[in-house]
Parts: structure tokens; sequence; C-alpha cells
């Protein structure tokens, strides 16, 4: 049996107090429990950012990045070796400046690998910018005059790009982030989690007070309704939905690769060149 | 030109078929047991402009593209006046003193050197086939002719190229076949002294090999995005894909191409990935962190004219300063630079082997000419053990990721090991991966951790091979090289060997780290190192590790040297040098 133990990593979190981050990594360490997965079959690829400090606090083969590029080396990781669970973790910053491309095309390609963002609105580890969440009218370092550029809607754009699991969870609410994150790693394809994570510190308007004023829980009668979902993920301000607003069944990229169809490559015996491969050079 | 040579040109536009008919052609000669080099002079346009290719081919070895020009075949009329023309400016190309076939509607005969043999191409393509491209066909049947070539292997290889039992490839052979004999009952045959032994020989371009030599050497993941001239061998092993078992991909960009090769390796599966100068600038970042995390990654990188865009079409050995400094801080890499075909399939699985041993970055660099031009090689040898250098055990208790080593190496452990979790970071980070900045930074254990790491760089060192030399015992001029000018090089010695002077050429394909043996080699001697940049990159870089006088010989029109053109060169600055 798998306990939480077995998944306490080699540093305790060197996150702020009352971060947002914590409660996504209990919840992720909890249901990779839940599910009874061993930390050896768990890859977690972060980025730069405090969120994506993460892989160091979880015992698992924890991968620590670039900024903006978890996606490309967490795909390549499950393409690799698809008996791995593999959680992408990051920031807005992160996934939504400066790994956007990456987030499109992974979510299109639909591979089979969850993405976790810690969506905080603004930039923490450098103190304190204006992210691509931030809203109109936020005051930050970079935006002393408040912030004049339309935010990211990060689930709209998973949904254009593709993805077949689209999400929305609240740090504030553990239980369900919870849920939120076990039905994303069960997902089969590209799942996609935006957790409202609130800075403690530098973010002053988009607290635990806030999101708990707004945030309610939206059950949809329709996960396959593209049309219902986008509508539902467009819904901000007063009231702000958070759960699953989309999921489908599609084929991921490796179900129709036909090189990677045959087995995982990790377990492919070397093949290299044969005689009869040289003879078409002659 | 050569008595016991053949040197061809095919030249049209863009669209034309130029290509094509090169490659049967040199498919042709190469069956017929003859060395061949093909050259691909072509221009960054899909239809129109003017491209053409050269194949030289001898019973002798050929190393270069080779000087002058026994028989042109002219797709177009531009073609025919370009390459008859004495002042043809292409880049070091020679004007036509022989044979010229093309189709009789063109009606130019100005140059006296040339023996203008028109053809009905046009004419006898349409009794064959309503494809207008049959014409080069029939041009190809003339060439075959003049140069006293058998006609069934031409007819082979047609039939081979164009599917072995279909109509299309038997009204090809009927089409090449009246050309042929069209031209005989015409004109004479070019009188040469050639030896055809009619072993077949191999027949690959640069890019081919190196996709070869990925394979061989246990590439299970070829990751890139498109870039001339890189692009030959993510075309190769796309098509090879299911054949080779190789999961090839064209990702969102060359960011996402590098950071998923170095997943995969990560994760224990072999991959690589391949640019050009620009698309490799997207991947410096990246390096610099499979350098910190120490997974290793081979990266193709094939080099063209630059800055930015630059000639895209065009060779150059511009980009030995980006590699070398590529991303931030200090990490060992290793930079290898295959001399020929042949090399790029042996040094790339080296490249993929040196990785994992060193897990570290490997760059083989290449450049357009050795990418694109196709070559003949001794039959290659398939033979190849795969090594992976330290790996922990499974369960190995109180396992460390990074263990601090004498030569530097650590034991890798990959997802799936059980016991053997833990975090690579491109933060530094202390033995078992742990960041050593976050809350405290701890200058001791960066100082032992950066030192292991650069320890890599004395262990490869020290088992690394002899510098390879060319008639240099008794030389009192060396000639350096680097990458792909090695054949070039060898041919202008000869012919400054035939001239009396005692040249000879000191040849480095492992640019990085450098063999130590090379200042030994040159001493007392006076040098001239032989580039394709404008700067003199590789220049600099010899001067910067050895105490040596250069005086740099460059070229960097975008187009290959040429052995008269280079032998020229290099007896000037021998001759300015011993003036002073």
């Amino acid at each position: 049996m798998i306990t939480l133990k077995d998944y306490d990593g080699p540093v305790k979190p060197d996150w702020c107090p009352a971060c947002g981050n914590f409660a996504q990594l209990s919840a992720i360490k909890n249901v990779l429990v839940e599910m009874n997965i061993e930390p050896k079959d768990v890859a977690v690829v972060s980025g730069i950012g405090c969120s994506s400090n993460l892989p160091e606090f979880i015992k698992s083969y924890g991968f620590h990045g670039l900024h903006g590029r978890l996606l490309p080396v967490a795909s390549a990781i499950k393409w690799a070796n698809p008996k791995l669970t593999v959680i992408g973790y990051g920031g807005d910053g992160d996934g939504f400046f400066e790994g956007t491309q990456h987030f499109f095309h992974t979510a299109k390609r639909n591979i089979d690998i969850t993405y976790v963002v810690s969506d905080n609105q603004i930039f923490g580890l450098t103190t304190g910018q204006a992210s691509p969440t931030s809203e109109i009218g936020f005051i930050s370092k970079s935006t002393p005059d408040g912030n004049i550029e339309r935010p990211i809607n990060p689930l709209t754009f998973a949904l254009a790009a593709g993805a077949t699991f689209v999400a929305r969870g609240f740090s504030g609410d553990p239980k369900h982030l919870h849920d939120l994150i076990k039905a994303g790693i069960q997902h089969k394809g590209f799942s996609f989690i935006d957790v409202f994570s609130p800075c403690v510190t530098f973010n002053k308007t988009n607290t635990y007070d806030y999101f708990r004023k707004r945030v309610y829980k939206y059950e949809s009668p329709d996960r396959e309704n593209f049309a219902d979902a986008y509508r539902a993920c467009e819904e901000w301000g007063d009231k702000i939905p958070i759960g699953i607003f989309y999921q489908v069944k599609r084929d991921t990229y490796e179900e129709n690769d036909p090189v990677y169809r045959k087995g995982p490559l990790v377990d492919m015996p070397y093949r290299g060149i044969l005689e009869e491969d040289l003879e078409e050079f002659y | 030109m050569k008595d016991d040579e053949i040197v061809i040109r095919v030249a049209g536009a863009a669209g034309d078929g130029v290509q094509s008919a090169g490659l049967i052609i040199s498919k042709t000669f190469s069956r017929s047991g003859l060395n061949v080099m093909t050259y691909n002079y072509y221009q960054d346009i899909v239809r129109g402009g003017q491209s053409w290719y050269q194949i030289r081919a001898s019973h002798n070895p050929v190393k270069s593209q080779g000087d002058g020009l026994d028989v042109l075949v002219a797709l177009n009329r531009d073609g025919l006046e370009r390459h008859t023309n004495p002042d043809i400016n292409e880049g070091g190309a020679s004007p036509l003193e022989g044979v010229a076939i093309f189709d009789e509607s063109i009606s130019d005969h100005s140059s006296r050197k040339v023996t203008y043999s028109p053809i009905p191409l046009g004419e006898i393509a349409a009794k064959h086939s309503k494809v207008t491209l049959v014409k080069n066909t029939v041009a190809m049947g003339g060439a075959m002719a003049a140069l006293g070539i058998e006609f069934e292997t031409l007819a082979e290889v047609i039939r081979n190229t164009f599917g072995s039992k279909g109509t299309v490839a038997e009204q090809n052979v009927a089409a090449a076949r009246e050309g042929y004999e069209y031209y005989l009952s015409k004109y004479k045959p070019i009188r040469k002294n050639i030896r055809f032994d009619g072993k077949k020989k191999m027949l690959l371009n640069g890019g081919e090999a190196v996709g070869l030599g990925a394979v061989s050497g246990g590439v299970k993941m070829y990751i890139a995005y498109p870039m001339t001239p890189a692009s030959s061998c993510l075309h190769f092993l796309a098509a090879h894909a299911k054949q080779y078992g190789v999961f090839v991909k064209i990702p969102e960009d060359e960011i996402s191409a590098i950071n998923m090769t170095i997943g995969a390796n990560y994760a224990g599966v072999r991959a690589m990935t391949g640019s050009s100068g620009g698309g490799f600038s997207l991947m410096v970042e990246a390096l610099g962190m499979a350098g910190m995390l120490e997974v290793p990654i081979v990266v193709y990188e094939s080099q063209r004219s630059g800055p930015s865009t630059g000639l895209p079409t065009k060779t150059e050995q511009g980009d030995l300063n980006l590699v070398l400094g590529a991303s931030q801080g200090d990490f060992p890499r290793i930079i290898l630079a295959p001399s020929n075909v042949e090399e790029c399939f042996y040094m790339t699985r080296d490249a993929l082997n040196l990785a994992e041993l060193y897990q570290t970055p490997v760059i083989v660099m290449s450049d357009l000419y050795l990418s694109e031009h196709d070559e003949t090689v001794d039959h290659l040898d398939t033979d190849f053990r795969i090594d992976h250098g330290k790996r922990a055990a499974d369960g190995e208790i109180n396992y460390r990721r990074y263990l601090i080593t004498d030569d530097g190496i650590s034991p890798r452990a990959v997802p799936g090991q059980a016991g053997l979790m833990h975090n690579e970071d491109s933060d530094e980070h202390d033995e078992f991966g742990n960041v050593v900045s976050d809350a405290e930074t701890d200058p001791m254990k960066r100082i032992a951790m950066m030192e292991k790491r650069m320890r890599k760089i004395e262990t490869y060192r020290s088992g690394m091979p002899k510098t390879r030399t060319y008639k240099l015992d008794d030389a009192e001029i060396a000639v350096i090289q680097w990458g792909s000018t090695r054949g070039v090089v060898e041919e202008a010695v000869d012919a400054l060997r035939d001239k009396g002077i005692k040249v000879g050429a000191v040849e480095v394909t492992h640019v990085f780290p450098m063999n130590p043996d090379i200042g030994k080699l040159v001493e007392g001697k006076q040098v001239i190192v032989v580039e394709q940049n404008y700067t003199g990159q590789f220049d600099r870089l010899l001067k910067s590790e050895f105490q040596m006088e250069t005086t740099l010989v460059n070229k960097f029109n975008g187009e290959a040297f040429y052995p008269g053109e280079l032998a020229t060169q290099i007896q000037k600055v021998i001759m300015e040098v011993t003036k002073l």
C-alpha cells in the first residue's frame, strides 16, 4: 500500500505560509496515494516560478526545467515511457506567457498528461509583476498605474486549442480540487486544470476572500457540449464557476502514431541499422 | 579537365527536375562502380530561378565537386547560356569546355570551346509520355551516350526511381533509350580514360548519413522543426520511421524540439534533434539546461550562410561561435564536425554514446554542403555497441544522482526505476539534486558541483582520438581545416604537391574540446587555416587553444571551395608569407 509518507519530498516547501500552492501539492499527493500509484512511476515536470519548485517537495521523478517549457518535456517523457503518470505543474506566467505556444499545441495533440496551473494572477518569484491573467486595472510593480492589457482566459484558450479535459479549481476548496485533479489524472488525454491559487504576499486583490465570495461549483449537464462549456468558461465577475467544464473522449496522439502504437519506446529493444536497410542506397 | 574523371552538370530552373535528373545520373555512375561526388546549387525558391546539379565521378577517389566540366545538360536556355559562358559567375564553378546537350529549339551556339549537341528532347519525350519532364530523361540518355556509359545501367536506375513495373518507368526507359541512340547516331562520345568495374557503391548525402547514424546509434525519437539544410535528415527519418521504428515529430518550434529531446533522454529513450543556425539559436537556453541537469542529448547542427535568414540554400561554417558559446554559464559540451558523408554516419552514432557516457550535450556540426550533396561511401558497418554509461541499479540505497566522482560522471537513474526517485533541477543543486540556492546558497556545494561537471571535459579529453593528418610528415606548410572542407583541402594539397610545394593538412573533426596534439603537429610549420566564414571563427579558437601564428584562407560567398581555387589561394598565402 502506498501511503502519503512515500510521497514526502526531500525538502520542505519553501512557499510563503498560506500560499495557494500548498493545497495543490497536498491534493496531488493524496490523489496519487488514493490511486495507488507508486512514486517510481510518477514524473512531475515543472517550469520556473514559485509553484514550479514543487518537484522537490514530492518524492517522485522530478524535473524542474525552464520557464515556460515544461509541457514539451512532459510530453516527451510520456512518449518515451507511457507507463508513467506524468504531471506538468507551473504558474500562469510560465504557462500563459512564455509557454503559450506549447500550451496550445500540447492541448491540440491530446497527449495523455495532466497539466495543473497554479494561477495566482501575478509573478510571485520575481516579486510582483502583472501576469497574463492579471485583471485590467491591477496594480503591480510592473503596472504602477494599473494593468491595461486584457487578461487571457486560460480555459477558453484550452478549449479553442482542443483540450479534451478543461477544469478550474480553487486552493480554498481542497476537497473539490482533489476531485478535479483525480479526474484529470484519470482522464485519457490532455487534461488541463487551472487553479485559483492566491498569492498571499504580492496579490492583495485576488485573495482567498475575493474568491470565496465569488466561486460556485459548476455542474455541467453535458460535459461533451463544447458551446455550453465555452459559455460557462467565459463567466467572470461577481460569480465565477469552478469545476469540470469540458471532457470528451478523443484519440491521444500516441494512439495514432504508427511507431508508438507498437509499444512503449522505452521497452523497444535496440534495432539499429540492418544490412537490408542499406540496399536502397545502392 | 582530367582524363580520369567525369564532370557533368544539369542546369535549369527550380521545378524543371534538375535535382531528380542529377540523382539518377549520380546513381548510374555509382552503380557502374565509380566514386561519385555531387554538388547541389539551388535557390530559395520553389519554381523558377536557376539551379544546377554537378556530378563528378572517377575510378579514383573523388573528394570534392571538382573543377572543369565535360558535359552540360541544359534544361532551359538560361542554363545553356550561363554554363557555356567563360565568365560564369557561380561562386567558383567552371564553364563548360565539352559537350552541351539541350533541346534543339534553343539556338545559342556562341562558345568555341563547346561541342553543341542539340537533341529534339521535347519531340522525343512527346512520343513516349504526356509528361513534359520526360524530356529530362531523354537528355539523360543523351548524356550517358556521350560519356560511354552502358544504357542498361541507366535503365535500371530509372526503373528503380519510377517503380520497376509501372508504365511510367517503361515510358521513361524508352524515352531515355531514344535519347541515347539519337546521340550516338549524330555525335561522338567523349573519350575518357575511365575504368568501370561494375561494383555498385553506396550513394547517399550527409543528412541521410546522419539519420542512419542516429538509428544505428539507438535513436528512437527524432524531434525537429524544419529548416534547411538540416531537413534532409528529418525527411529521411520521417520517410523511414516505420521501417526503423523511430518516432519522428515536428513540434511547434525548436524550443519545443530540444525540450522534448531532453525529456525523452531523461526518461531513458535515446532522442535527437537537429536544425540550422536559426533554429539552434532558439535551442540555446535548453542546451544549457541539459548541461546543468546532465541529461545526455545530441543536437545535429547543419550550418548555412548567416547572419539571420542569410542565404538559406547556401553553405557556410559560420555557426562555430554560436555553438561554442551557446547558453549562459559554463558547462561541458562536445562539438564534433564530420568531414564527409561516411563520417556523418559514424560520428553521429559515436556522438550518441558520448552524450550518454559524459551526460552532457554533444553537437554534431555539419553544413549545407555536407548535408545536401551525395557521395559514394564504402559499405557502412552496421555493427554498433550502445554504451549507456554509468547507471544506478534499482533500489540502490542513498542514491545520489549527482554523486561527486573523480571523473565527474555520476550514475544516472531514469523514471520507473525503483527506489531512485530524485529531482533534476536547472537550479544549482547538491549531490541529491536538491536546490542549493533557494533558502540559503551554499558556496561550497556550488563549487563542488561546478568542478564535478567540468571534470567531465578532462575525462573526455584524456581518451579522445588523435588528430588526423594528411601528407603532413615532410610538410613545411600545414593547412588546418575543420569539418566539410577536408576533401577539397586534400585535393588542394595534392595539387600543390604536384607543383613541388611541401604542404600537408591537419584535419580537425573533434572541434571542442580539441586534442592538444594539434599544437605539436604544426610546430615549426607555416600554418594556414581554411574555413568558410568571414571572421575566421575556427582560426580564433585555434589561437585561443594554442600559441600559433596563422594565416586565414576563407570563403563566404555561399558556395563551397573548389580545389583549384583553394590551391591558388593557399599558394598565394605561402608566397606572401615567404616573401616577408
